[in-house]
């Protein structure tokens, strides 16, 4: 969707997020110098931050809460208890590029399959999404390896590009549009020397981002370079893994979970079914019930489980909803604690 | 299954509890409302308040308002199950999967190779078979259990035997007293088969060790991959593609399975 792009002054910026938002507003804040998303009330939207590197989290949090209740039975329908309510609006403000693309996997995966994931899908319908050009990556930052870039174009409502003196807004979508609508006494027309400094600001991050990625550059496409490789290549690349399972958990498309049920303590007569994400490095994760010689786990080597998560992401997603599994973010590299770097895997099979 | 909510299990009453063996029961259960299913395809069934676990279910697909389910002692949820008595109420998500594929079967031989519970599944398929036996050329089915008192079913192998185009075997790894039959896993029954491998498919469905072993006997009997199904029942859980947990390689069993094709998943590692 193509929308015409409008000035927003830097010191009205709270205003701007007080006019548009809907629901709760989830925004990226300087956290002792690292950039998260903190649940603000109106009187704090001055602490709202888009020129800053991208956050810690990304935006899956949002749509598909770390853990939920999906089910209480009998005879009662479903009734999340998560993070934020399914029939409320939401507003995320501060999201990147790179979130943007992991939403597309993850819009696949949960809302076009046989099945649609309720949960997931109110969710998404009553988001908005303001995301932001990234003008700070961080070292980590290689969205450009995997055919990304560090500004978003599409699949946002709202994208606030970061300018010295304020911002540039355009809409992605009709809600987008109507908002701008909303907030028109705040918005003026840019000035081209505005959008030339949007640009140059976009080109210089690619640029950063390009040039830190230098040596991992593949000449293979990414969803082409993995398929199957030697015992000894995945147990190389593996051996540091201390099968925490951060880089499951931080990363933006990875999207399993495990079901659980208990009883319910509001109600004697009741259970209820959680449903909770899940990490497939982890030893016992889809562990099976079974007496001794039946395989209790689908994979029992950490190798064969760092492989089923790196053709996960880089042969098998391309193969099932022709999106590469991984969008460059660099979180798993950062929330690593044996400092695994997820880049060696362009450098093995790529280059 | 409700539309609207995947993970919601609907309510099924336990009518009877049939013990099968020392370690295997089958529960009959009368869901709310009738449940189509095709053989092959499993369902997640709940005990409430402890949690749900993957089955195929045994009885006749053409008797959709009573379903049976037969089950292992094996587990957490397995074992609250086997305490469970007629009255209790159950819960039931389903049918998830493609079943087996009855369609490549017709004009065909089938071979059926089952070990311990496993027969389980087998039986919707048995039964599937004979609602229509004309339709295939002949139906071999072996199966193998740990001991004599683990055969499943035993009730209703003089019938199998005895239906049109149908032969039935049996063998036990360990003998006891009394046991006059053959000895030895299931394999030992495929030796000397007489059976048309050109126009033949393999149906097994076992616990991973056995299935390993049947397909490499199947591979020396000159079966194609193409021509060997394996009921790869184990690790699904939410039954619709999006958990990630049952895959082998780019294949989740819950929605592409239970029953794989060999030559699908053979490049893949920890098949079984």
């Amino acid at each position: 969707m193509k929308s015409e792009v409008r000035f927003l002054k830097k010191s009205k910026l709270p205003d701007f997020v007080a006019k548009i938002h809907q629901g709760p507003v989830f925004a990226t804040v300087n956290r002792d110098g690292q950039s998260a998303y903190e649940k603000l009330s109106q009187d704090d939207y001055g602490q709202i931050v888009m020129a800053i590197a991208p956050p810690v989290e990304s935006v899956k949090t949002f749509l598909f809460p770390a853990r939920e209740r999906v089910a209480v039975y009998p005879n009662a329908g479903p009734d999340s208890d998560g993070l934020s309510k399914l029939d409320e609006a939401q507003t995320v403000v501060g999201a990147r590029a790179c979130d943007l693309c992991a939403l597309k996997s993850l819009d696949k995966i949960f809302l076009e399959q046989q099945v649609k994931d309720p949960f997931y899908e109110k969710r998404r319908q009553n988001t908005i999404l303001i995301t932001t050009d990234c003008v700070e990556p961080k070292d980590m930052c290689f969205c450009s390896l995997v055919g990304g870039k560090p500004y978003p174009e599409e699949g946002f409502d709202i994208n606030i590009s970061p300018l010295d003196n304020g911002y540039l807004v355009s809409s992605g979508s009709e809600k987008g549009e109507k908002m701008l609508a909303q907030a028109q006494e705040l918005l003026s027309d840019p000035s081209e020397e505005q959008i030339r400094q949007r640009d140059q600001r976009r080109q210089q991050a690619l640029a950063k981002i390009k040039e830190q990625n230098s040596e991992f550059e593949t000449k293979v496409a990414p969803d082409k370079m993995v398929g199957k490789q030697p015992p000894e290549k995945w147990d190389k690349l593996s051996s540091a893994c201390v099968e925490c399972g951060a880089c499951n958990f931080i990363c933006p498309t990875c999207h399993c979970f495990f079901l659980y049920d208990q009883p319910r303590l509001e109600s004697v007569d009741q259970n209820e079914r959680k449903k909770s994400w899940d990490s497939c490095l982890l030893g016992n994760y889809a562990k099976m019930a079974g007496v001794g010689g039946m395989k209790p786990t689908p994979r029992p080597e950490l190798r064969t489980r760092f492989e089923n998560r790196i053709r996960h992401k880089f042969d098998w997603m391309p193969e099932n909803i022709q999106l590469l599994g991984c969008v460059g973010c660099g979180r798993c590299i950062e929330a690593c604690l044996a400092g695994l770097d997820i880049r060696d895997i362009f450098k093995e099979f790529g280059q | 299954m409700t539309q609207q909510n995947p993970y919601m299990p609907m309510a099924a009453r336990l009518e009877e509890v049939i013990d099968e063996t020392p370690t295997i029961k089958t529960l009959v259960l009368r869901p709310e409302e009738p449940i189509p299913f095709r053989s092959g395809q499993f369902m997640q069934l709940t005990y409430p308040g402890i949690g749900e676990a993957p089955f195929t279910p045994s009885s006749n697909p053409r008797e959709p308002e009573r379903m049976e389910i037969t089950i292992l002692k094996t587990g957490k949820v397995t074992d609250i199950l086997h305490e469970a008595k007629p009255g209790e109420t159950l819960g039931l998500r389903g049918p998830f999967g493609k079943g087996y594929p009855l369609d490549k079967l017709y004009g065909n031989e089938v071979l059926l190779v089952g070990g311990g519970v496993g027969l389980a599944p087998l039986r919707a398929l048995i039964y599937a078979l004979f609602n229509e036996i004309d339709k295939f050329r002949r139906v071999t089915i072996k199966y193998g259990a740990r001991s004599p008192e683990e055969l499943l079913y035993r009730r209703q192998f003089e019938d199998w035997n005895k239906t049109k185009n149908t032969t039935f075997a049996e063998t036990v790894d360990v003998a006891s007293n009394g046991w006059q039959g053959h000895v030895g896993v299931v394999t030992t029954l495929l030796d000397g088969l007489d059976i048309d491998v050109e126009n033949a498919y393999v149906v097994s469905c076992g616990p991973p060790i056995m299935l390993k072993f049947v397909t490499q006997k199947c591979l020396d009997l000159k079966f194609k991959p193409a021509q060997i199904y394996l009921s790869m029942n184990r690790k699904m859980s939410c039954g619709v593609g999006i958990c990630g947990r049952c895959n082998i390689g780019p294949y989740y069993l819950c929605k592409d399975g239970p029953d794989m094709c060999y030559e699908e998943i053979m490049s893949y590692d920890n098949v079984f």
